[in-house]
This record gives structure tokens, C-alpha cells and sequence, in this order.
């Protein structure tokens, strides 16, 4: 009864910030007010989450009858590995509010937060795979309003991304019809339902058909490399809620690790070796990209496309190190990519051919910034590092030469990121504009910090939770060797 | 179940009847100077009195005129009667007051020829039934004075029509040579596969295909339909072609039930073609009218593929996918009237800039049509599109598959772009005295709940279809 109670308290929290008060503050709290009640209902998920025994496929789970004559209901449910991305997506949530100007027009902004969280809480929920679709494409309706209602040109990079992420929605919608379609005709039963389908023995052919097409479908909207035209466009386009994109990314991933693997084993297990190289080609091409830019937020487009690229092997790897560095990244690399675009909001618009010498105007500025993006390339101290490190040791376990391809690709990250920082803090002084941050926000900033310090020194809290998960989403393939695959348990 | 209701001439007269008494009433009325609103009401009473006795009668048997209501007749009218009123209700409204009731009269009797459409199962009748469609049809077009360009319109559409009419008329001859009779479910009896018979159908296929606006016979469209007033454009795209569309339906399910594959290659390339065609004329096209002509044509195209599923899932999806297109295009048309008086060819997408900050409910009304349109999620367009991919899927037509869905993104796109051109900043001397009424927002929050709660929906298709023995 929790899981659908915290979709209406989003839902709610997007209705009330449209039609409720218009003063700054009011419509600042109704949001934030909203996702501390979620907050909490995530919270006693988690604690029940622990107790269970899980009898079922799901350790919990809510179902009622949605389109019975389809075989579609309304099911959702929720594991280890759901609960931390719910978590994530709650915390970048509430900094999207907290860190928001009050400006005119910002009860649209909150309501297209509240609705974007509403709509990738239900994917990471949904157990069904036509409820999974109906709020992959539910999630990206906000994104499209906030892009055309506070976008500053708008329409081309509205229509691309438009583009984009409705093929890969169609491509998604087909690939989810026929694979009940295919369950349907072996098991004359038509439904949707995760846990039947998993169950489900349909063609090696036809599986591995399906298989492309989920693929193709998330890796579009990852993106991974051919795919990754409408990231730039977005990330300049957008405003401050760029910080969606951070969770819009963790969608597609969920999908991956969600559906590919434990749905279709075989033809995983086949195509992984390309999908790890396709992953260290988008590391590499991220990072060449990123060098050549001239507005910060394009470099930080191609940064994340960069860091796309680590989560593809993590999920190709295929083993308990990369499942848990994957999950330690996805959280890391939202508080650190999601830091510096906030911070990037604050400065004019800025040519990365000059350099900018904030750090004698803005030392304190200058300073957060640095710690961000030395998060954003891996430093060892902050969380990022020790996801990278558990991703290169799966891979290594793996298929070792993509391993030592992708961390020599890692250097590359250090390189634009130092640049970056070169460009803007470094030089003459006197062209520099000042930049003021507020107390609200230096907060956010330093929690996000902390939280990253936190996961770094101590991420067993999240890697010790996610053990039970894992066996769970491989049961197919057999676990590793002992020697090579020991249970991570960090100080 | 009320004995009077289970007589089989009662329930096959009804939808004639009724639209006469609506006939009657309006004549009688119009004398009498009744107000609009009591005309509408007493002819929205008898159409509402033919909707609920086909919802209580069975499926008739064929009469010895050629015309029954069976599944595919019943539910068609269902569906039919609502839009038919819905039309009238816009005629009533657009045209000015003392040309009100000859607009609502055509209206009706082209309504009435649609119903006849719909349930003739003879060659001869249905050819009868689509020119009593079509006819008011061409007067409506010519009678708006406003429109400097109307008689030409209305001409063209005459001429060519009289010419693919004539073209089916030679087919039905030919199909008559071909097996002695003129009946669906005789022809089919003694169906034999020859020369003749496949120019025969051929040539029918050009007076349908004409009707629908398929690939090779789409031509006149945009240029009609933007010389027409908006309730005529529903009219044409939304009755006329909805009509049409079952009748082709039958006659592939009954005469044609294991067809020659040379009609199967036929039907197949006008269905893409119309597909791509219309999609991607859509993408560049300014004038409002004229793309919803091409989105129109990609549509047709769209259920032709539903139609060579030939599986009960088709049969269910042309149904829904109808209503959800026609239910949407008609919310569009009523509503843009407020943004413009004019005849629609001066009507460009542009004419939308600012409106969601102007007007918002009004701007809301229309993106929820449009996205059901455009087979967005949780709306009603979203349930038909996805009937047609299901039964098509089923029914192993992979080859469709790629082509619809690309031609369902291009055509997402081109919508996608008038919802952007909403958001865009108002012009300074932009129209900005609009008004909504409250039966369209009723229509659009349809959309939504069709979208989300589809299952009585479903089931009340299923129900009213499945009486249908035509599949073999």
C-alpha cells in the first residue's frame, strides 16, 4: 500500500505546485514539503524492505487489475536495487527545489520536478512491463513542457530531443508487445507481468530480437555513443532543471540491468563483449568531445557521455564487483555531474577560448568547483572512486583487456576536467565576473560534498545492501569463482 | 429486453427513422422559429433514440434489400450517430443564421447516407449509399459564401469523385460478369478466381480508395479540405471515410475472404505509401487544414494495415482506432473555430503562437487532442495505435512493422511541432479573443479517460464484435 501512496504524494505535490500558491516561498515549500512526506514513506519502505523474507519473485509489491483483457495490471514493486535508485532520485530531486530561484513562473518548474520524479518513481516500480512503458514515456512529458516553457530557444532542441526519445519509446513499446506476444503463443497466457515473463521460454531467434530492440531503446535514451545527438542540445538548452537529467539518465540504466539480462541471459551473455567495447568507444569519443568545447555545459554533455560509457561495462561485466560500482556510480555521478551544473548556472555565459580567472574573484566558488569535478574524474576520497574502481575490477574479472581500456580512457576524464577548471578559475582577473552564492545553496552544495566524502570513506552502507539483489537479477549464469569474485566488504 | 425493440424491422430502420424524424423536427422547428438550441436538442433526442435501440437489438439478418445490421453495421452506427451529432452541433454553429438549417439538413442527410454504408451488403446499394454521402457533401462545400474559392472546391471534388464513382461502377459491373451476382455473400458463395475478378475489385478499389484518400487517389484533399468549412472538413475526414473504411472492411472479410495475392500486394503498397506519404508531408507543412489532410491520408494508410491483419484483434483495432482519430480531429476542428472565422486555407500553425500562455485551457484542450493524435500514452489515439500493432503482430505482418513505426514518428514529430509553436512568446496583433466550451473540454478529458481506463471500452468492443461470423 506504500508503493502507490508515494506516487500520489509526487503526483499531488506536482498538482498542488501548479494550482496552489504563486509567492516564492509557498511554492517552494509545497514541493519540498511533498518529498520530505516521500522521504519518509521511503524510508519505512527500506526498513520493511529489510525485514522481509521475500516468498515471492518481489520482496514487496501492490497489485491491482488495470486492462485484464490485455493482461495488464497495474503491479508495482520494489528490491534492494529499486529502493536506492527511488532514494537517489528523491534526494536530486529535492536539491532541484531547495537550489531553485524564486522567479516568475517557478510553480511550473516545481510541478515539472514533482511529475519528472512522479514518472521515473513508477518505472523504477513498475512490474509490469506495459506499466514500465507507460511511465518511461509519462516521465519525459514534463521534461518536454519545462524545455519549451523555460528553454531559452527552444524549439529545435525540443523537437530533437522529442525525436529522440519517442523512437526509443516506440522501439520499447514494440519490443514489450512482442515479447508477450512471443510468452503468449508458448504459453497461451497473455500478460505482461515481469516475473511470468522471466519465467517464459520463448525462441533463442526471437529472444535475441527482442533483445536488440530493448537495447536499442535504452541506449538511445542513455545515450551510449551513436545515439548521444540530443545530450549536448538538452544540457545547453535546459534550465536549471538540468538536474532531471542526471535522473533521467539512471532510467535507462535501470532498464538494462532490469530487463536485459535476467529477460533474455543468452543473447546478453553473446553481445556483451561489443556493448563493453561500444562502452569504452563512448568513454573515449565522451572525453575527446568534451575537450573541444566551448561552453562548459557542452563539456559536461560529453563528460556524462563519458561517464555513460562506465556504467555500460559495469552492466556487460556482469558480476557482483561491476552490480555494486554500478549502483556506488549512478549515485555519485549524479551528486557530482548535478553539483556542476548547478554551479555552471550561476556564471554568465562563458567562452572557454579565454580564460575566466574566478579563483582570485570567487575563491570560495572556485574552490566547490574544484571539488566537484575532481569527484566528476575519479579522485580516490570521494564516492566516484570507488564505484570506477569496482566497475574496472568486474570488467578485469570479465574480460580483462576492456578493463585496461577503459582506465586508460579514464585518463582522459582527468584531462578535460583539469582543462575545464584551467579555463574558468585560472588567468587574468580583471575579466572575471563576481559570482554570489547563497547561504540556502551553499548548503545544498555542501551537503552533496559530504555526500560524496560519506560514500567515498564508507561504501559499504550502499554495497552491503545489495548483495541479496544480485543473485537475484542473474539466475541464470553461475556465480564467479571464489578467488575471483570474494564479497566486498569495506571498511 | 423490451419485445418491440427485438423486431428485426424496427431495429433495421431505426438509424433511418430516427434521422428522419431529426429531419422533421428540423424542418418543423425552422418553420416554427424554434431556437437553435431546441432544434438540436430534439434532433440529438431522435439520433439518441436509434444509438440506444442498436445497443438492445441483436444483429439482424440479411433482408432482402441488401442492407443488415450485423456487428460490423451495429457498431459502426454506434459510433457513427455521436460523431454525426457532434458535426451537426459545429454546423450549427459556423455557419451564419439563416443558412443554419440547410447546413444542419445536408448534415444530416449525409449522415444518413453514411449509416447506409455501413450496412450494405450489395454492390449496387453501397454504390447508391456513398454518392447519397457524398452529395450533400459537395453542396455544403459550394454553399459557403465567405469563401470565394468554394465553388471551385466543391467542383473539383464533384468532378473527381463522379470519375472514381464511375471507375466502380464499371468495377461492379465487371464483378457482376464475373459471378452473376451483385450480393457480398452470394458473390462469395460462387467465387471463383478469374482475370476479371481482379480488375473487377481493381476497379472498385479506385471509387473506395478515392473515398478514403489512399496513396495513389489522395490528390484532392488538401486543396478541398481547406476550402471547406471546419465541420465539412469532420464531415469528409471523419464520417465520410470512417463509413467508407467498413465497407471496405466487408467486402474484404465476405467477398474477398481468401483474396488473390496480387489485391494483397495492392492494398499492402497503398497502405505504406499512404503511410510515408502522409506522415512526411506532414513534417513541413504550415497550413493547419492541410496537414490534418495528410495526417488524415497516413492514417487511412495506418488502418489498411489493421485491415489486411484480417484477424478478429484488426477488426477490434479499425473500431478503436477510429473513434480515438475521430473523436480527436473533431475536438480540434470545434476548437480552432473560435481562432478563426475565415475558411480554413489561411489557417497556418503559426496561428497557435502564444496560446498557452493566452489561454491555457483552451491550449491544454488541444494538446490533449493533438497528443492522442499523435499515440501518445494514456490517451485514446495511444489504445487505437496500439490495437493496430498488436493485431498486426499478431497476424505475422512484420514487414509493416519498421514502416508504421517510423511513419508514427514522423508524424509525431509534425505534432510535436504545433504543440511547440503554442509555447512559443504571442505575436503582438495575435488573435487573443478565444473561448472554450465546456463539452470540449468534456471531449478532450474523453481522450484521457479512454487512454487510461480502456477496458470497458475494450470489452464493449469486443462484445459488439463478436456476433461476427465473417471470419473464416
Amino acid at each position: 500500500m506504500m508503493l502507490p501512496l508515494l506516487l500520489l504524494v509526487l503526483f499531488l505535490s506536482g498538482l498542488f505546485s501548479l494550482l496552489g500558491p504563486k509567492t516564492p516561498l509557498a511554492s517552494k515549500l509545497i514541493p519540498i514539503g511533498c518529498l520530505g512526506i516521500a522521504f519518509v514513506i521511503a524510508g519505512m519502505l527500506g526498513a520493511t524492505l529489510e525485514q522481509q523474507a521475500s516468498a515471492t519473485y518481489w520482496p514487496l509489491e501492490w497489485q491491482v487489475p488495470w486492462i485484464p483483457s490485455w493482461g495488464i495490471s497495474f503491479h508495482l514493486a520494489i528490491d534492494g536495487f529499486s529502493w536506492w535508485l527511488i532514494v537517489l532520485t528523491l534526494a536530486m530531486g529535492a536539491l532541484a527545489c531547495l537550489y531553485a530561484k524564486p522567479e516568475s513562473g517557478a510553480n511550473i518548474y516545481f510541478a515539472a520536478i514533482s511529475w519528472t520524479i512522479f514518472g521515473v518513481l513508477g518505472l523504477f516500480m513498475a512490474a509490469d512491463l506495459f506499466l514500465f512503458f507507460i511511465f518511461w514515456e509519462l516521465s519525459l512529458l514534463p521534461v518536454y513542457w519545462i524545455m519549451l516553457a523555460h528553454g531559452q530557444t527552444g524549439r529545435p532542441a525540443t523537437l530533437r530531443y522529442v525525436l529522440y526519445t519517442q523512437s526509443s519509446g516506440l522501439i520499447l513499446l514494440l519490443a514489450v508487445l512482442g515479447l508477450a506476444l512471443a510468452h503468449f503463443k508458448v504459453s497461451g497466457v497473455l500478460t505482461f507481468d515481469y516475473a511470468q515473463l522471466l519465467s517464459s521460454s520463448i525462441d533463442l531467434e526471437f529472444q535475441f530480437y527482442f533483445f536488440l530492440m530493448f537495447l536499442l531503446a535504452f541506449l538511445i535514451k542513455l545515450p551510449a555513443f551513436p545515439f548521444h545527438g540530443w545530450l549536448p542540445a538538452l544540457f545547453q538548452e535546459a534550465p536549471v532543471p538540468i538536474i532531471l537529467v542526471g535522473v533521467l539518465v539512471k532510467t535507462a540504466v535501470f532498464g538494462l540491468v532490469r530487463f536485459s539480462w535476467p529477460l533474455f541471459p543468452d543473447a546478453s551473455e553473446a553481445s556483451s563483449l561489443p556493448l563493453m567495447l561500444l562502452g569504452v568507444l563512448s568513454i573515449i569519443y565522451g572525453a575527446v568531445l568534451a575537450f573541444s568545447q566551448r561552453d562548459p555545459r557542452r563539456v559536461l554533455a560529453y563528460g556524462t557521455l563519458s561517464h555513460v560509457g562506465m556504467l555500460l561495462i559495469a552492466i556487460f561485466s556482469h558480476n557482483q564487483p561491476s552490480f555494486q560500482g554500478l549502483v556506488v556510480l549512478l549515485i555519485c555521478q549524479a551528486l557530482s555531474t548535478g553539483g556542476l551544473l548547478m554551479m555552471i548556472s550561476h556564471l554568465p555565459a562563458v567562452d572557454l577560448k579565454f580564460s575566466h580567472g574566478l579563483w582570485h574573484r570567487s575563491p570560495s566558488f572556485a574552490v566547490a568547483f574544484l571539488v566537484f569535478l575532481l569527484a566528476g574524474l575519479g579522485f580516490p576520497a570521494f564516492g566516484n572512486f570507488i564505484g570506477e574502481w569496482l566497475v574496472l575490477w568486474g570488467a578485469f574479472a570479465s574480460i580483462p583487456f576492456v578493463s585496461v581500456l577503459a582506465a586508460l580512457g579514464m585518463v582522459l576524464g582527468a584531462v578535460y576536467s583539469l582543462w575545464l577548471f584551467q579555463k574558468l578559475c585560472w588567468g587574468e582577473q580583471s575579466k572575471s565576473p563576481v559570482i554570489t552564492i547563497n547561504p540556502t545553496q551553499s548548503i545544498v552544495y555542501g551537503l552533496m560534498i559530504v555526500a560524496l566524502l560519506a560514500i567515498g570513506f564508507y561504501p559499504s552502507l550502499i554495497i552491503n545492501s545489495l548483495s541479496i539483489e544480485y543473485s537475484q537479477l542473474q539466475p541464470i549464469l553461475e556465480p564467479l569463482s571464489a578467488s575471483q569474485n570474494p564479497q566486498v566488504v569495506l571498511p | 429486453m423490451n419485445p418491440i425493440f427485438a423486431s428485426d424491422s424496427l431495429s433495421l430502420f431505426a438509424p433511418f427513422l430516427s434521422v428522419s424524424a431529426a429531419i422533421a423536427f428540423l424542418i418543423g422547428g425552422h418553420i416554427a422559429r424554434w431556437s437553435t438550441t431546441i432544434i438540436l436538442s430534439l434532433v440529438g433526442l431522435a439520433l439518441g433514440f436509434a444509438w440506444f435501440i442498436g445497443f438492445y437489438s441483436p444483429p439482424t439478418g440479411l433482408s432482402s434489400w441488401g442492407i443488415s445490421f450485423d456487428a460490423l453495421g451495429t457498431l459502426g452506427t454506434q459510433l457513427l450517430l455521436p460523431a454525426i451529432f457532434l458535426v451537426a452541433i459545429m454546423a450549427m454553429d459556423l455557419t451564419e443564421y439563416d443558412r443554419k438549417i440547410g447546413s444542419l439538413l445536408l448534415v444530416l442527410l449525409s449522415g444518413i447516407g453514411a449509416i447506409a454504408v455501413l450496412i450494405s451488403h450489395n454492390w449496387m446499394i453501397l454504390f447508391v449509399a456513398i454518392q447519397c454521402m457524398s452529395i450533400p457533401i459537395y453542396a455544403l462545400i459550394a454553399r459557403d459564401t465567405n469563401n470565394p474559392n468554394a465553388v471551385s472546391a466543391s467542383l473539383r471534388y464533384l468532378l473527381l469523385s463522379a470519375l472514381a464513382m464511375a471507375f466502380m461502377l464499371f468495377g461492379i459491373l465487371l464483378l457482376y460478369a464475373a459471378t452473376g451476382t451483385l450480393d457480398f455473400h452470394e458473390q462469395a458463395a460462387v467465387m471463383q478466381p478469374s482475370s476479371l475478378l481482379i480488375l473487377g475489385f481493381a476497379l472498385v478499389l479506385v471509387g473506395l480508395g478515392f473515398k478514403l484518400s489512399v496513396f495513389p487517389l489522395h490528390i484532392w484533399t488538401p486543396q478541398v479540405y481547406q476550402n471547406s468549412p471546419f465541420f465539412v472538413v469532420g464531415l469528409m475526414v471523419v464520417i465520410a471515410k470512417s463509413a467508407v473504411m467498413i465497407a471496405l472492411l466487408r467486402s474484404f472479410l465476405v467477398v474477398f475472404a481468401n483474396p488473390p495475392s496480387a489485391f494483397i500486394a495492392v492494398l499492402s503498397a497503398m497502405a505504406i505509401i499512404s503511410m510515408w506519404l502522409g506522415n512526411g508531408l506532414m513534417l513541413k507543412e504550415k497550413r493547419f487544414i492541410a496537414l490534418l489532410a495528410f495526417l488524415s491520408i497516413g492514417h487511412m494508410g495506418f488502418l489498411l494495415v489493421a485491415l489486411l491483419a484480417k484477424n478478429q484483434l484488426g477488426i477490434e483495432a479499425i473500431f478503436s482506432d477510429m473513434t480515438a482519430f475521430g473523436l480527436a480531429l473533431l475536438i480540434i476542428l470545434a476548437s480552432i473555430k473560435s481562432l478563426d472565422k475565415r475558411w480554413s486555407a489561411h489557417f497556418t500553425i503559426d496561428e497557435f503562437r502564444g496560446l498557452v500562455r493566452q489561454h491555457p485551457t483552451h491550449a491544454l484542450v488541444l494538446i490533449l487532442a493533438l497528443i492522442s493524435l499523435a499515440g501518445f500514452p494514456l490517451t485514446a489515439g495511444f489504445i487505437g495505435k496500439y490495437s493496430v500493432f498488436m493485431a498486426s503482430i499478431e497476424a505475422h505482418l512484420w514487414f509493416f512493422i519498421p514502416h508504421m513505426a517510423i511513419t508514427s514518428i514522423l508524424g509525431l514529430c509534425a505534432l510535436a511541432r504545433i504543440i511547440i509553436v503554442m509555447f512559443e512568446l504571442p505575436v503582438e496583433n495575435s488573435v487573443s479573443k478565444t473561448s472554450i466550451s465546456i463539452p470540449l473540454v468534456v471531449g478532450a478529458l474523453a481522450l484521457l479517460a479512454f487512454g487510461i481506463f480502456p477496458e470497458t471500452w475494450l470489452l464493449w468492443v469486443k462484445s459488439q464484435s463478436a456476433g461476427l461470423n465473417l471470419l473464416k
